[in-house]
This record gives C-alpha cells, sequence and structure tokens, in this order.
C-alpha cells in the first residue's frame, strides 16, 4: 500500500509541476495557449534522447542524437528545448494573434506537432516512440528496487517543491505583477510604460521551460514516450485543472491537479471492467471532468482556493496613478 | 503526371464539397453569433453517428440524412441555450466561451465513445463503383455529395438573401444591439442559426463518413481544424470566402498529397491556417465582422 500511495504522490508530483508551468501563460499572463502538451512532449522526446544510447535498430526507423548522457543533463538540455521552442513558437504567436485566435493557431500547432512527431519514422522512432530511459540516477547509487522508489520519490517531490518556490518568487516579483497588470487590462499596462509582448513571451518562455523539464522527467518515470501516450487534447485536462483548482494560486492548482489529474483516473481505474465496453470508464472519466470544469466555471470561476491579491508595497503609488488616470 | 494530378483535382472536388458544407456552417454560426465553435467537429460526428444508429432500423440514405441534420441541430440548440447563453448572461468573456465550446466537445466525444465504442464503424451502403469523367475518377456517393453541397449552398444563399430570417441573421451577424434597436427579435435569430448551422454540421457529418468510409468518435474534432483552414483562409465570418477557402484547401490537400505523403494532407491544411493566421489573418476576403487584433 504504501508503494503504492507513494507512486500516487510521484505522479502527483509531475503532473503538479506541469501544470504550474501552463499556469504561468494562463494564469498569469491569460493568454489561452493550447500549444502547452506539445512542448511537454517536445521535452519527454528530446530529453529521452539525450539520455538513450546510439540507435541500433533496424535502418528504416530510429531516433536521433543517442547521446547516452546522465538524467540531469537531459533535464537541462530538455528545459532548454523548451524555452526555445516556446521563444519561437510565442514570439510569432503572441505577436500576431490575440484571444481565440491565439487558441486556434497553438492548437493546430499542437496537432501539426503530433502528427510529424507520431509519423517521421527517423525523428523518434513514429509510433514506436522512444522507451527503455534507465531510472536516473540507479547506475551511480545501485540501491536497488525498494530504496530507489523511496529516492525517486523524494527527487520527484523536491524537484515540484523547487520549482513552486522558485515560480512563487516570480508570481511574487515586479514581473510577476507586471503581468497581472497585463492580464486584468493590457492596454493599461501598456500605457503605464510596460511592454506587453515582451512580458508575455517571456511568460510564455518560463512555461515552456517547465514543460521541458516536467516532460523530460514524466518520460523518466513511464521509461516509454510515444504517440500513444500524449495527445494534444490532454492541454484541456491541465486547464481542467488549473480551473478547479484556483487560476494563478499555486496552492489552488497543486490542488486542481491532484484532483483533476490523479484522483479521477484513479478511481475510475479501479471501476469493474464491463466486457466487450473497454471504452467505457475511460470515457466516462472524461465526460466527469469536462463536467466538473464547466460547473466550477460557472458557479465558482474563482476556484476552489481563489487568487489572493496582495497588498502590494506600492498600492499607495497605484492609488495616485489611478487618480491621475481619473483627470 | 498531369493525369495523376487532374484525378486529385476530382478528389479534391469532393473534399472541397464536403469542406464547403460543414465550412458555410460553422461560418454561419460565428458570424452571427461571434463564438468560435470548437464543438462544431463534433456536432458533425453526432450526425455521422445518428445516421450510423438509425441504419440498423432503416437503411434509407434519405431519412438516415434527415436523422443527421435533426441529431446536429438539436445539439447545437442545446449547446447554446443550455451552456453557452447561461455564461453570458453571467458575463464571462469569450475566450471562456470557447473553453465552454471545448469541454462540450470532450464531453460529446466521450459520449459517443462510450456508446458506440473506440473502434471503427461504417455505413452499410452498397461500394458505389467509381466512373470516369473526362479526366476525372468519381463514384456515384462523390456525385451525390457534391451535387448536395451545391444545391444546399445555394440555399444558404437565397435564405440569407432574400428571406426576412437572411436579411435579420445579416443585421445581427453586423451589429447585435443596432439589430436589436430596430427591432429584431435578436435572440430568437440567434436560436435559429444554432438550429440551422448545427443542422447542416450534423448533415456534412453523415457526408463526411460516408467519404471517408470508416470512422470513429474523434471524427469530427480531427476535421474541426480544416474546417478553422478553410474559414481563415477565405476570411472570417464570410460565407462567400469561406467557398473559396474550402475549395483552395480541399483541392491543396488532394493535390499536395501527390508529393508529399498522404498522411500529411491534414497537416498541409494546419500549416496554412497558422501561416495564415500569422501573416493574413483577415484572409482572402476580409469581412467587417471583427479586427482580429481586438478579439479579446
Amino acid at each position: 500500500m504504501s508503494t503504492y500511495l507513494e507512486s500516487l504522490i510521484v505522479l502527483a508530483a509531475i503532473l503538479s509541476l506541469l501544470t504550474l508551468g501552463l499556469n504561468v501563460r494562463w494564469g498569469w499572463a491569460g493568454e489561452f495557449d493550447l500549444a502547452y502538451y506539445a512542448t511537454v512532449a517536445m521535452g519527454a522526446y528530446f530529453g529521452s534522447v539525450v539520455i538513450l544510447p546510439k540507435y541500433s535498430g533496424p535502418a528504416h526507423l530510429g531516433y536521433i542524437l543517442g547521446l547516452n548522457q546522465p538524467f540531469l543533463v537531459a533535464m537541462v538540455a530538455a528545459g532548454i528545448l523548451g524555452g526555445v521552442a516556446s521563444l519561437i513558437i510565442g514570439f510569432f504567436a503572441l505577436r500576431n494573434l490575440r484571444g481565440d485566435y491565439l487558441s486556434i493557431a497553438t492548437v493546430a500547432f499542437a496537432i501539426v506537432s503530433w502528427q510529424v512527431l507520431a509519423q517521421d519514422p527517423n525523428l523518434f522512432d513514429g509510433f514506436n516512440g522512444v522507451y527503455g530511459m534507465p531510472q536516473p540516477f540507479e547506475s551511480v547509487l545501485k540501491l536497488g528496487p525498494d530504496a530507489y522508489a523511496l529516492f525517486f520519490f523524494v527527487m520527484c517531490v523536491v524537484l515540484f517543491l523547487i520549482t513552486y518556490v522558485i515560480l512563487e518568487m516570480l508570481y511574487r516579483s515586479p514581473f510577476g505583477r507586471t503581468l497581472r497588470a497585463i492580464r486584468e487590462d493590457e492596454y493599461a499596462a501598456a500605457a503605464f510604460g510596460r511592454n506587453v509582448f515582451v512580458n508575455k513571451l517571456k511568460a510564455y518562455v518560463i512555461g515552456g521551460v517547465v514543460a521541458g523539464v516536467g516532460g523530460c522527467l514524466f518520460a523518466v518515470y513511464l521509461a516509454d514516450w510515444n504517440p500513444y501516450v500524449w495527445a494534444p487534447i490532454e492541454t484541456f485536462l491541465i486547464y481542467g485543472a488549473i480551473f478547479i483548482g484556483g487560476q494563478a494560486n499555486q496552492r489552488g492548482i497543486t490542488l486542481g491537479a491532484i484532483i483533476l489529474l490523479v484522483t479521477i483516473p484513479e478511481v475510475t481505474r479501479f471501476m469493474p471492467n464491463i466486457p466487450g465496453h473497454a471504452d467505457l470508464f475511460p470515457a466516462l472519466r472524461d465526460i466527469l471532468s469536462a463536467i466538473l470544469v464547466i460547473l466550477v466555471l460557472r458557479f465558482r470561476p474563482q476556484g476552489l482556493i481563489p487568487e489572493v491579491h496582495p497588498r502590494d508595497p506600492g498600492d499607495g503609488q497605484a492609488a495616485v496613478a489611478g487618480s491621475v488616470a481619473n483627470v | 503526371m498531369i493525369n495523376t494530378i487532374l484525378e486529385s483535382v476530382g478528389f479534391g472536388m469532393v473534399t472541397a464539397s464536403i469542406l464547403a458544407l460543414a465550412t458555410v456552417a460553422v461560418g454561419l454560426q460565428f458570424s452571427v453569433t461571434n463564438i468560435p465553435n470548437f464543438a462544431a467537429g463534433d456536432i458533425m460526428t453526432a450526425g455521422a453517428f445518428a445516421a450510423y444508429a438509425v441504419g440498423f432500423v432503416i437503411n434509407n440514405a434519405v431519412i438516415q440524412a434527415l436523422a443527421a441534420i435533426v441529431v446536429g441541430a438539436i445539439i447545437a440548440y442545446l449547446l447554446n441555450k443550455g451552456l453557452l447563453q447561461p455564461f453570458k448572461r453571467a458575463g464571462a468573456r469569450n475566450i471562456m466561451l470557447v473553453i465552454i465550446t471545448l469541454s462540450a466537445s470532450l464531453i460529446l466525444q466521450n459520449i459517443m465513445l462510450a456508446i458506440f465504442g473506440g473502434s471503427e464503424v461504417f455505413y452499410k451502403f452498397p461500394n458505389s463503383a467509381p466512373h470516369h469523367f473526362g479526366p476525372f475518377l468519381l463514384t456515384t456517393n462523390s456525385l451525390l455529395i457534391m451535387g448536395t453541397a451545391v444545391v444546399a449552398i445555394v440555399g444558404v444563399h437565397s435564405i440569407l438573401h432574400y428571406t426576412r430570417l437572411g436579411k435579420a441573421q445579416r443585421a445581427v451577424s453586423d451589429d447585435v444591439d443596432l439589430a436589436r434597436v430596430t427591432g429584431i427579435d435578436s435572440n430568437r435569430i440567434i436560436d435559429l442559426t444554432w438550429l440551422w448551422s448545427g443542422g447542416m454540421a450534423g448533415f456534412a457529418g453523415f457526408v463526411l463518413a460516408l467519404e471517408v468510409g470508416a470512422f470513429t468518435n474523434t471524427l469530427g474534432f480531427t476535421y474541426l481544424f480544416i474546417i478553422f483552414a478553410a474559414s481563415v483562409v477565405g476570411g472570417i465570418g464570410n460565407i462567400y470566402g469561406a467557398l473559396l477557402g474550402s475549395l483552395l484547401i480541399g483541392l491543396g490537400m488532394e493535390v499536395s498529397a501527390i508529393w508529399v505523403s498522404g498522411d500529411y494532407k491534414q497537416t498541409f491544411a494546419l500549416v496554412v491556417l497558422i501561416v495564415t493566421l500569422l501573416f493574413r489573418p483577415s484572409g482572402i476576403f476580409p469581412s467587417r465582422i471583427r479586427n482580429v487584433v481586438q478579439a479579446v
């Protein structure tokens, strides 16, 4: 039982970490970006091929790189890739598009990425995907399965906490305040001299770095990453976690991820299997998730744990600026 | 080589007619209500499955098509009345409504997964043999599909331009408040628009399923982005642009398949969608409805 609980917490830590990254884009900057899970997948694939040794299978298949590097290197590489990819996507998307058009363009991008990553046999081995990533640090530590599980558990929780603390600091920093101002009213923020595009792009890239790191961790945890384990639509479930927990509030978001991404799948997983209806419970799970999201948005749009609006030290100044604006 | 291209143009015409049906349906709803509907593809799938289910009782294409239209219309009406209007009344921003249509899409997709399972289904119509028409190679089904699409679109054009409903729809599309001031019951017009576009989407779903042969619960959701591509290329909210956009995307998808693997047909449409949104967001026929940059 304790190992089961351990594995649940590992899953919760990884999925919450991924959700925190999307929250930077949506909760802080207010951009409804649907390419997030594609960035996670890029991090997962890229991190995996940095870890895996050179490809040695049939010639018509294969994956690129195969650098045989330790996990830490792969995680950093995946984070950089996530950031760079987001910089490029965000540069074009955020400069040209707003609101629903941004979401249409990003979801199109996510589907294109899926199609290319899934169908190109020589990039990441097509539908076979990448698999057999070794357990991080085990070759050095040699702990054996039980002790290793505990180690991995601690590692995931620590990575989650580090991400949480860094993002919380950013959220409270002047940069975080600027983003919230842009989210509330970008014309007002621009009028006060804030560069809306650059700040949104920064948020987009930060989200991308978290996605890359989280994706690499997720792939290593699963030891297997292929087109069947990720779909563009999963971005929406991560949004669901954010809506339910409380947009822009990291405690809320962690709670939302635990409810929507861990508890609901786990509960429906243990439902009895009805012969001939293998798809019934996965289907019910997604229906339940979507209904929950709609209900929360309708009756408690701020989420279970709403964002707290800290009294900024600069409140006095804001009041002065407000009165000036009113004149 | 030229024969291959011409043959692809023939297939492209069929693809384009189906796409035009769907794009006009989605574009009509969008230009009147101003809500991008991510569940439109799943309304198509529902139409396809309705026709499939009716097929167990009566194997008659006309009755099955009617079933697709009715189910599509009902779902679209309920989506607006039951989900979108309450949010709109509560003052939700447009992006919230997009999120609601995405949730509705997820719900619809999974209801169909729960009912019909995840494996592919197909209609029990006899296979129609391909005929040669000049350089084109088309089946009887394809010809019927193209004919119906033309009739449907001429119908839409006539309603929009020669009836009071169409006039009111165009007025609501231009400016809801102004339309209301002049005594148009805009809520009724919006309800009717959802019914109409839903019915058309349901029918388009039936026709699409007929053309692709075997389909699953994700038929429409993946197709939705081809629809978006066609409507964006033609100019969002412009019915005639939608027609031209469908023709360009439909032909482009089939002809591009000569050089790139057929697996990337849809990718082609999506790349066109992204590039158009980024570099010419107003499309070929810019519409007056709203500025893309102020779309929040």
